[in-house]
């Protein structure tokens, strides 16, 4: 509902909306936003093809989902359709290197505190596990260098720091069952 | 009165043991903590902090919620006040005349009569909660399911029309939060659906994956592109206490603000910001100079304050006595009850009475709790303000993973979580609203279990629904607001 996040977008997105109305033609952001949705609700109609419908007093399982990507897609096909009379807004693209390093830092903690062994091009590459305290390390460089007001010192004194307090914290004061370092060869 | 006497002596036995205690303070002091940082809002701060709160037992998990839930209202307030800086949406009326108060060297009264405000609207909403949600949870006792299904039918039209997005947006945000919480095991059949052959998909997406994406890392990301004005300066915040012709003027304002914001918090779809904006625009019209609201005026601040922390507290009614959360934020309230295996509804009075009574008392106490904490720690949230936020944020996000991997020590949702992130920042630079697609994603389930039973009660045929009157009129009640919303346009 009108979840304060939401309201909080509200405030944020009116400038984008202001801005769009001095636009014209077609936006290339509400195509993308139509399709997406649209491309999300063939998704699901897929993944719910294989799934029984209505049989007597049981809906089965596909039914919901079918209903709901259904009506998502009719969502999507209308936006486009909408925006084709409206005038357009204009849609504001994130730097792809902070989303990439962002991205990239969640990424490697998922994988670096256990290790994995993640299948590439039919080769298997095993990453080591580095523990809390490894895993916390480079996802905090990571997540530093995506903003380039900051520098690499900086980022790696505070990040032994909190990769310190992380350990200490997480393994040591809450006993979450995480290994806290690297792992011995 | 006996009997709410007696509940309410056994909320505040549970409330005030020395644990629960501990778990109140530290969740209204990380709340405060994180909910000054300017940008995240109380929504994004309770999806941070939701995985600290899983190795709690499910009572001091909800009450410490409950407390980071009231420190983010109150953080974003005294950034408002101190650096025309608010936490978030629901701070802007206090800004409005909270920080013309400080740049006159009043922070001090300012913050005062903010910490008094919503120490009133807590209060008093906090009492209305625990006078309401027992009978309300008793008349939820005759809800069957085509009710449910209606109720949430209603809820879920009004997340769309209340959403500070176009209609079509709203709506599609909702089928996006219901298609996604289909993903996982049937629940009538057991059998696993929509995973598109990812294994660990099985056990469906992880709520705190997706609320700590859709809110968290998508806040983080917005931020760090954004680039933060630097802190400004602010003036002397003078003595604490205000004058008595400030209080005088405040009194009736909080009065106001509490009512206003009691009633607009039990309706669902809106919050505390509806609260806050409503309660400050009552102020302002029934003053006999307006002119002096936005120039510093302590009934403008007060108004707001009491407003919107008497909605945050009445917004539980609904979430507690029926299961139906009214905004995101009871929506993570309900995501973290499930994952201590608690099912919020009606029977949660009777079967839960030591939570469901103590999170009530914790309410209040929280609110003491803020009230004696935060006015002496002013100084230190200036100095957090400070902080080197290309710093900060990162930390924020490795703790935010950190906590994601405790929950159920599944890598792949950390990966989801950031897949969210993306999607979250994604679905705000394309005004899609996040909040109605997590109340989608909590209600899809409920609903989906409900509309069955309610096809095997009326045996197939989904035409008896008329003879549900309840059922009728709530359903009524959602076409005619969807009409309304068409002829508005």
């Amino acid at each position: 509902m009108s979840a304060k996040a939401g309201e909080s977008e509200a405030a944020e997105n009116a400038p984008a909306r202001k801005a769009a109305g001095s636009a014209s033609g077609l936006s290339r952001g509400e195509v993308a936003r139509g399709l997406a949705l649209v491309g999300l609700a063939a998704v699901g109609l897929c993944a719910a093809a294989p799934l029984p419908g209505v049989e007597g007093l049981s809906l089965g399982a596909g039914t919901m989902p079918r209903i709901y990507a259904t009506l998502l897609g009719l969502a999507g096909l209308a936006m486009m359709a909408r925006k084709r009379r409206c005038a357009p807004e204009r849609v504001s693209r994130p730097p792809s290197r902070l989303t990439g390093l962002f991205v990239l830092a969640v990424l490697a903690f998922a994988v670096l505190v256990k290790g994995a062994d993640v299948a590439v091009a039919g080769h298997i590459l095993h990453i080591p596990r580095l523990g809390l305290a490894g895993a916390v390390f480079t996802a905090f460089c990571l997540a530093v260098v995506a903003d380039r007001q900051s520098s690499w010192r900086s980022g790696i004194l505070a990040g032994a720091a909190i990769a310190g307090a992380s350990v200490l914290l997480f393994t040591g004061l809450l006993r979450l069952p995480l290994p806290a370092w690297p792992a011995v060869p | 009165m006996p009997e709410f006497a007696a509940h309410l002596w056994l909320g505040l036995t549970v409330a005030a043991a020395p644990t629960n205690l501990a778990f109140c303070c530290v969740g209204a002091l990380l709340g405060t903590i994180v909910g000054i940082l300017p940008g995240i809002g109380a929504v994004a701060t309770v999806a941070m902090l939701l995985p600290m709160t899983f190795g709690l037992p499910p009572s001091g998990a909800l009450i410490m919620l409950a407390g980071i839930y009231y420190g983010a209202q109150y953080g974003g307030s005294t950034t408002a006040i101190l650096f025309n800086i608010p936490g978030e949406p629901t701070a802007i009326p206090s800004a409005l005349d909270g920080h013309q108060l400080a740049r006159r060297g009043r922070a001090g009264p300012a913050l005062f009569i903010a910490a008094l405000g919503s120490f009133v609207g807590g209060t008093v909403a906090t009492f209305l909660v625990a006078a309401l949600a027992a009978p309300l949870a008793l008349a939820a006792l005759l809800f069957g399911p085509m009710e449910y299904v209606s109720l949430m039918v209603l809820g879920l039209i009004m997340a769309v029309m209340m959403a500070p997005t176009p209609m079509l947006n709203g709506a599609a945000a909702v089928l996006c939060g219901l298609l996604l919480s289909t993903v996982g095991l049937d629940l009538e059949s057991g059998l696993p659906r929509m995973t598109l052959g990812v294994g660990g998909l099985e056990t469906g997406i992880g709520f705190v994956s997706l609320a700590t994406g859709l809110f968290g890392f998508a806040e983080i990301l917005r931020i760090l592109r954004d680039r933060p004005v630097p802190t400004p300066e602010t003036g002397p915040t003078g003595r604490p206490i205000p004058s008595r012709a400030d209080l005088r003027e405040a009194a009736p304002a909080i009065g106001r603000g509490t009512a206003v914001g009691a009633v607009v918090g039990l309706l669902p779809g809106s919050g505390a910001l509806t609260a806050s904006f409503a309660a400050y625009a009552l102020e302002k019209a029934i003053s006999r100079d307006p002119a002096r609201f936005g120039r510093g005026s302590p009934r403008g601040l007060a108004a707001a304050e009491s407003a919107n922390n008497a909605a945050a507290q009445t917004s539980f009614i609904p979430m507690l006595s029926l299961g139906i959360p009214p905004n995101a934020i009871m929506a993570m309230m309900i995501g973290a009850l499930a994952l201590h295996g608690i099912v919020p509804g009606p029977r949660i009075v009777a079967e839960q009475p030591e939570l469901f009574w103590g999170l009530i008392a914790s309410m209040w106490i929280g609110n003491v709790l803020l009230l004696v904490l935060n006015l002496p720690l002013v100084g230190l949230w200036i100095r957090l303000l400070r902080a080197p936020r290309h710093l900060l944020y990162p930390a924020i996000l490795v703790f935010c993973c950190v906590g994601i991997l405790g929950v159920r020590g599944s890598a792949l949702d950390v990966v989801a979580a950031a897949a969210f992130g993306v999607a979250g920042d994604w679905m705000r630079r394309h005004d899609l609203p996040s909040g109605p697609l997590l109340l989608a994603f909590v209600l899809g389930p409920m609903l989906e279990d409900n509309l069955r039973r309610a096809v095997i009660v009326a045996r197939g045929e989904i035409a008896n629904v008329a003879d549900r009157p309840l059922s009728v009129i709530l359903l009524a009640l959602a076409a005619g607001l969807l009409v309304a919303a068409a002829f508005r346009r």
